[in-house]
């Protein structure tokens, strides 16, 4: 039965590797619509195997995820060291862990964020100037960055407990703009537009992570490290998102989305939830900004603008608001195929606002909508 | 156990409660009922803390709660139902129930990231099933349904398990029989008496409309009339009262 999973995750990563292998635009336009229209055939004509093999993966998620995993970690041999699509995989990633980070906020406590990239830049600042001016090593910054980043979100957290939906949107994109303000204007400390440059690499047990990596039989280029790195602590988000999502905690979490007052009238603390909400959704993004810091060495204000907040809210509504397969499945989506299509690059912004418009048209609950938790959803099998 | 005295809030120029006494014992039953508009809702947010009263105090237990906000109300031991059903919509029927435990809301960060949720789980699953076993297996038989899926009359029932979830020392009902026909209405009057019995320490404040389900619930009547408690007595001696006949009827027009 695990068979069955392996088997369907190796389809769709030979599926994904075809469409990052073939470099012609209107190819591979032909195979995602391919791609779309089989899996829109598949949900419209629920057929027992599409069933089945839903079931399978829904009663095992763990084992699938971590086998995904496994399967993902041949990729930087698999593309033969081909530093560009290597480097596209490392920021779907980081992506992917912005959205779970988000994801926390707007999908389970409600609170809508327009103002993300504020705490990834939060992060890529405080270990730039950590390790370039004074000199403190790459992981206890990165570990800081993602405090800072906490620290800021309760900051932000604190207006916003007087305010609910449009106007708590409101309020983060002002966040946003204000965090990148300060950012171009700080030039003392944050080198102000020209921004932060020779950010050291970080260096793991004596091995400088900008070298390329020795594997014996082949050698990759320096981004396989941070693939690897990456790759470990996305694995390691997943887990705890979903520890945390899966909890008493982010069940008050979604009560708290459902029905502020009537979570307040069952004893939850809106104030502590709200701030611990953005808090912890804040230092994913503080984490990912700072391995963004250290793997480009170079970062600027424009690099975290109100674009990027946009992309990563449509990235987590592209994947499902509340599911964290989605969330992950979103961001490497929506980073990948964009990519592909480099020739359009001045429509971007367009196509990441036909893509909301059309998602909460056609499929408002997303890619992979949020499933109940598992315990819950079948107590009663269990007694009778 | 619960005391008001002189409670009275003004919205404006409205004085939508004006100098309401009462006293509550422990395990009694108090109807509050009125016309539309006379302040019992109004009562009920200034008792759950939704509204700061402009004066007058609330004591519970020999504490001062007037000026505590909703969340320490409820932790002191006040829960209450909503008029129009204010469920958790997308959260299913168990997990409504559950959010009345307190071990939701008191779970440390280390027992989140590292516990074993699965026991935790099972155990308030047992919990919030035997709480809703006090309607049968009415609610039992849809505990993975979502409750914006529920019935009107199931909305109601499930608001009052997740009260009785809290275990509260006070429970206020707001309407707990709107939306339901006779039948429903009888049957949920016989399964609050039998709450009543399973739990003699338990008080209850009830406001509502029908008269059958406040005369066979309920110890003691108390009656409103624009924000003032005109009068207070067991059920048969408040409805002889001329006051309420007047407020319920209207004036009868003086023969002259």
């Amino acid at each position: 039965m695990s068979l069955k999973i392996l088997l369907a995750e190796l389809i769709c990563y030979v599926g994904f590797l075809a469409i990052v292998m073939i470099e012609e635009p209107l190819i591979v336009a032909l195979v995602v619509v391919v791609i779309a229209l089989l899996a829109i055939g598949m949900l419209r004509f629920k057929n027992d195997f599409w069933l089945q093999l839903k079931s399978e993966f829904s009663q095992n998620m763990g084992k699938a995820s971590s086998m995904a995993m496994i399967i993902a970690l041949s990729f930087p041999i698999l593309v033969a060291g081909d530093s560009y699509w290597l480097q596209i995989a490392n920021l779907a990633m980081l992506y992917a862990m912005m959205a779970l980070g988000l994801n926390l906020m707007t999908g389970r406590a409600g609170l809508v964020c327009l103002g993300y990239a504020a705490f990834v830049a939060i992060g890529a600042y405080v270990v730039g100037i950590l390790t370039l001016k004074l000199g403190v090593s790459f992981w206890p910054a990165l570990l800081l960055a993602g405090i800072t980043a906490s620290l800021f979100g309760v900051v932000l957290g604190l207006p916003a407990l007087r305010v609910k939906g449009h106007y708590l949107a409101l309020v983060t994109i002002a966040f946003g703009l204000i965090v990148q303000e300060l950012l171009l204007n700080f030039e003392s400390v944050t080198g102000g537009t020209n921004g932060l440059i020779n950010i050291p690499s970080p260096v793991l047990f004596g091995f400088d992570l900008s070298t390329p990596l020795n594997l014996g039989f082949i050698s990759l280029p320096f981004q396989a490290n941070f693939y690897y790195i990456i790759i470990v602590l996305l694995a390691l988000s997943v887990f705890f998102v979903n520890r945390l999502s899966h909890s008493f905690f982010g069940l008050c979490l979604n009560a708290m989305r459902e029905d502020q007052l009537a979570a307040q009238c069952y004893g939850l603390n809106l104030t502590k939830y709200k701030l611990l909400a953005f808090a912890i959704g804040a230092f994913f993004g503080g984490v990912v900004g700072g391995v963004y810091a250290g793997m480009i060495n170079f970062i600027a204000p424009e690099t975290f603008g109100f674009q990027q907040s946009v992309l990563v809210l449509s990235m987590v509504i592209f994947g499902g608001l509340d599911s964290i397969p989605g969330a992950v499945l979103g961001a490497i989506i929506l980073t990948i195929i964009p990519e592909k299509f480099r020739a359009f690059d001045d429509f971007r912004l367009m196509f990441y606002g036909i893509i909301i418009v059309s998602c909460l048209l056609y499929m408002p609950q997303g890619l992979l909508p949020f499933k109940h938790r598992i315990i819950t959803a079948k107590p009663k099998e269990q007694e009778e | 156990m619960l005391t008001v005295q002189g409670l009275t809030i003004q919205f404006g120029g409205l004085v939508a409660v004006d100098r309401v006494d009462m006293a509550l014992k422990q395990g009694e039953t108090l109807g509050v009922i009125g016309p539309n508009g006379s302040g019992k809702t109004t009562l009920f947010n200034l008792l759950s803390g939704i509204y700061l009263p402009t004066s007058g105090s609330i004591i519970l237990n020999d504490v001062a709660i007037q000026g505590c906000s909703s969340d320490q109300v409820f932790r002191m031991g006040i829960a209450r139902t909503f008029q129009n059903g204010r469920l958790f919509w997308n959260l299913n029927v168990l997990e409504n129930v559950m959010m009345g435990f307190e071990e939701v809301r008191t779970i440390s960060l280390r027992g989140t990231l590292f516990g074993r949720s699965g026991e935790l789980y099972k155990r308030s699953i047992e919990k919030a099933t035997d709480i809703m076993s006090i309607f049968g297996d009415l609610l039992i038989k849809q505990s993975n349904k979502l409750s914006k899926d529920l019935s009107y009359a199931d909305r109601r029932r499930l608001e009052i398990c997740r009260a009785l979830a809290a275990e509260p020392k006070i429970l206020l009902l707001d309407e707990p029989s709107a939306g339901m026909d006779a039948i429903e209405t009888a049957t949920l009057m016989s399964d609050l008496n039998k709450v009543k019995a399973k739990l003699p320490n338990l008080s209850i404040i009830v406001v509502e409309h029908d008269m059958d389900f406040i005369k066979g619930l309920v110890d003691r009547v108390m009656v409103l009339n624009y924000g003032r408690c005109i009068a207070c007595g067991s059920f048969d001696e408040v409805g002889k009262d001329p006051e309420v006949i007047k407020a319920y009827l209207g004036q009868e027009e003086s023969e002259c």
